[in-house]
């Protein structure tokens, strides 16, 4: 797992020395590529609402250094999307957005954004994805809120080190996808939501739980992984359609599934899961 | 811009300040560079207060290379665009479309993509105009030059310094970098020290009608020759271009510097040298590289270990998905047999009326399927409806339990009978398919029909649960999962509407789908002959069957 993190803060750092190689190459014909790279220092702001709205592409998003309020790398078809790098009063807003004029194909094979926030304050950060990859390295950014929505993607979220802030909810959902969350246990979430349409979805609730918290999964159809740590406090109540559940190192006592620590663990989380169609197979790590 | 200490045009810095004269020889070692770094700086790094960069854009597609400056007390926007150059909104004049003003521009804006705060404004400031630029794409370029300096280093142009100032920062950053130190110590041996001009932060320009007899040590900063160097060329942590005209006599020494356009004539030896940071950076990536393989080693072999102790079935955690499998095959078979036990029940007491049902279901399922969709809303509206009539009409109520109780069960044992109907239906499918898995399913026999039945309907779930033993198909097997219950919802609703279309299989007569010719035959045409339908003009019209039960044939309006 912290390999995998170490080469994406690597693809973080490296994303942005590659587009200025495309940034300082001259214009060839037929090129139509458009690379935007914006930054802001920061200057005493106390929180951040960030949005970032992309189409189609990769989009990566981590973290930046200390003076650094953001930094955004972007890749883009100007003839048929427009960027956006948007700053005003504690607000971002990052991403690109089709050109109502254009009437070919709204998103262009190729485009990438890469997002790095720097810590210091609360951030609300809320991402809408379309379709591609995405990485979120969320390791050493304060985050009061998340929300991430995605439609037909690739989408795995890392949050490698403990939360510093509170964060009220975070919420994801995730269309006709494959999502992986590692390390929610760090997020410092009083609830977790997550509403995954067609595909399979692995969350990961190991990390430093620093409260109790309410997780609730809404599955169309697929399969759902869930990974506890042991000694976790965990109730799983299980409602679905035509859904299984595989709820290996959980005892059913009534309505409810609980792990053994249930009673004698610091931390407890609480698991709604409503599948209509599909499996949930649940994992413990040590 | 003329008299910015940094700027290219007055840069020609090899005949500017007084080099290094031969007593300052170097030795090896960070003690004797030193000094000799400290009095090369001082003369020429007066410095500038730079203004910092709060915010910056830098935009460059096919058409446009612009750059969005945010500063403390303004702002500052300068693009070159589809020919045209704008500072600030205004056009201060044309460009060549990928000429050298383009670019250089775009090279600037390369680097300036990934720097911040003061190394941008440094580097922004510090740019100018190609030296090959001539008549109005020269004054535009300057233009571009002026106004980055006068956003950037406003103050330094103001206050001119009265004296000569040392850069504090830079020596600093010197200083912080003895191990660099130690390497320029390595490289200068036999280097002819004598003759030669150092800068730093500094770049350095010879232009191509330029001939200068010097050794040249650059550090922090790029060279670029166009002309001749008549010695040895040091660069530090910087770029060494030359162009095809360009020409080293000596040798040329890169510590941590790049050598570009390497088109020119260099007489002597190339050679670079890593320096110790970097490879002391590499040295730890690679630890941290290793340290990170192990851990994640560790966690995956603490993962099976965990994994293996949560259950002794778990010691077979690879069969598991096969074991798991095989119970659910073995469940799904026994299900089947015991809905096939019921089977025969209800063909040995109920045969007619599951034939009957199985024949409309296979003939109209569509229909049927509409028809069991609405009995299925409006089983608990008619149940409801029944018990208030019951009860208001007060006669009823002693009816009302049984109609509680009965009416339920009268619902089930409908969807039963449809369900072993449409089993049944499937069945003669299969009867009429001769294939020797299906050789049993006899039409002669009923029993069979509704078995084989049954075993189709319960194939999706059985190979679910084969697949579920291949470890990697958890998305397959989903799948099939899906499609085995919607086959049976769709069943349960195709047979539940065959039983109402029916009348529980007691009035064949009502069986939606059946064929012209048969109805025909039951009026006692021959579906052959063209003479007129009984009774009436036309045979699609709404007419009463002869010897019917007085109903409407529904197919009658429906052809």
């Amino acid at each position: 797992m912290r390999a995998r993190a170490s080469r994406h803060s690597m693809a973080v750092a490296v994303v942005p020395a590659v587009l200025s190689l495309l940034v300082a190459a001259p214009p060839a014909s037929g090129q139509d590529w458009q690379t935007v790279s914006a930054s802001r220092r920061s200057s005493g702001e106390t929180e951040l609402e960030v949005s970032v709205q992309y189409g189609a592409g990769r989009l990566e998003i981590g973290g930046a250094d200390e003076g650094t309020l953001y930094s955004v790398s972007l890749r883009h078809d100007p003839e048929s999307t427009r960027s956006i790098t948007e700053y005003e009063q504690g607000r971002l807003r990052v991403g690109v957005e089709s050109l109502k004029s254009n009437r070919g194909v709204p998103w262009k094979e190729g485009g990438e954004l890469s997002l790095a926030l720097g810590p210091g304050r609360p951030i609300d950060l809320a991402v809408e994805f379309g379709a591609g990859d995405a990485e979120l390295n969320l390791g050493g950014i304060a985050l009061s809120d998340l929300t991430m929505k995605t439609g037909a993607s690739d989408a795995r979220l890392d949050m490698p080190t403990p939360n510093p802030v509170p964060m009220r909810k975070a919420s994801f959902e995730v269309g006709a996808a494959s999502f992986e969350a590692h390390g929610l246990g760090n997020l410092n979430a009083e609830g977790i939501d997550v509403q995954a349409g067609v595909g399979s979805a692995t969350l990961d609730f190991t990390g430093e739980w620093q409260r109790d918290s309410h997780v609730t999964l809404h599955m169309g159809m697929g399969s759902l992984r869930l990974l506890f740590p042991v000694g976790l406090g965990v109730k799983v109540e299980q409602g679905g359609f035509l859904a299984s559940f595989d709820g290996e190192g959980l005892v059913q006592r009534g309505d409810a599934y609980y792990s053994s620590a249930w009673n004698t663990s610091d931390r407890k989380i609480t698991v709604d899961i409503h599948a209509a169609f599909g499996s949930t197979t649940v994992e413990w790590i040590r | 811009m003329s008299n910015f200490p940094s700027d290219r045009n007055v840069r020609y810095p090899l005949f500017g300040p007084a080099p290094v004269g031969p007593q300052a020889r170097f030795r090896l070692g960070v003690l004797t560079v030193l000094p000799l770094l400290a009095s090369a700086v001082m003369p020429h790094v007066a410095s500038a207060q730079l203004e910092p960069v709060v915010a910056k854009e830098v935009v460059v597609g096919s058409s446009e290379a612009s750059l969005r400056l945010e500063l403390t007390d303004g702002e500052l926007e300068v693009s070159l665009e589809d020919g045209i150059v704008h500072v600030d909104g205004s056009e201060v004049g044309g460009f060549e479309v990928g000429g050298s003003l383009d670019a250089a521009w775009r090279q600037l804006l390369g680097s300036a993509a990934v720097m911040d705060g003061t190394s941008l404004a440094r580097a922004l400031v510090d740019w100018t105009p190609p030296g090959a630029l001539q008549g109005p794409e020269r004054e535009v370029g300057e233009r571009i030059d002026e106004a980055l300096e006068s956003a950037l280093a406003s103050s330094a142009f103001g206050d001119p310094p009265q004296e000569a100032e040392v850069d504090g920062e830079l020596i600093r950053s010197l200083l912080s970098r003895t191990d660099r130190l130690e390497n320029l110590g390595d490289m200068l041996a036999g280097v002819d020290l004598d003759n030669m001009i150092v800068r730093i932060g500094e770049d350095v320009y010879v232009a191509e009608d330029e001939e200068v007899n010097v050794t040249l040590l650059a550090i922090d900063a790029d060279v670029e020759i166009e002309g001749t160097v008549r010695g040895d060329v040091v660069v530090v942590d910087g770029t060494l271009t030359l162009p095809e005209e360009g020409r080293v006599t000596g040798d040329v020494h890169l510590a941590n510097s790049r050598l570009l356009s390497n088109e020119g004539v260099i007489e002597g030896s190339v050679s670079e040298i890593a320096s110790g940071q970097d490879e002391e950076s590499e040295e730890d990536l690679r630890d941290q590289l290793r340290e990170e393989i192990r851990t994640e080693l560790r966690t995956e072999a603490t993962m099976d270990r965990a994994s293996e102790r949560s259950g002794a079935w778990n010691l077979l955690r690879p069969f598991r998905t096969i074991g798991r499998g095989v119970a659910g095959v073995l469940a799904t078979g026994f299900n089947v047999l015991i809905l096939c036990l019921l089977g025969w029940l209800v063909v040995y007491f109920a045969g007619d009326n599951v034939a009957v049902v199985a024949e409309t279901a296979r003939r109209s399922p569509g229909r049927s399927a509409m028809v069991g969709l609405a009995g299925t809303f409006l089983v608990f509206p008619v149940w409801l409806l029944g018990t208030l009539a019951l009860v208001l009409t007060i006669v009823g109520i002693f009816a009302l339990p049984f109609w509680l109780v009965l009416f339920p069960i009268a619902v089930v044992l409908a969807i039963g009978l449809g369900f072993y109907g449409v089993a049944s239906g499937i069945g003669e499918h299969l009867a009429t398919w001769r294939h020797p898995l299906v050789e049993w399913v006899r039409s002669s026999n009923p029993f069979t029909l509704v078995c084989g039945g049954l075993i189709a309907l319960a194939t999706p779930f059985l190979l679910a649960h084969v697949v579920e033993m291949g470890m990697f198909f958890g998305m397959i097997e989903a799948l099939l999962l899906v499609a085995g219950w919607i086959i049976l919802v769709c069943a349960g609703l195709v047979g539940f509407g065959s039983v109402l279309i029916t009348r529980a299989g007691r009035r064949p007569e009502f069986q939606w789908g059946r064929g012209l010719d048969e109805d025909m035959a039951d009026w006692g045409v021959d579906p052959e002959s063209p003479s007129s339908p009984p009774g009436g003009d036309d045979w699609f019209g709404a007419e009463t069957r002869p010897g019917g039960h007085g109903e409407t044939d529904p197919d009658a309006s429906e052809s």
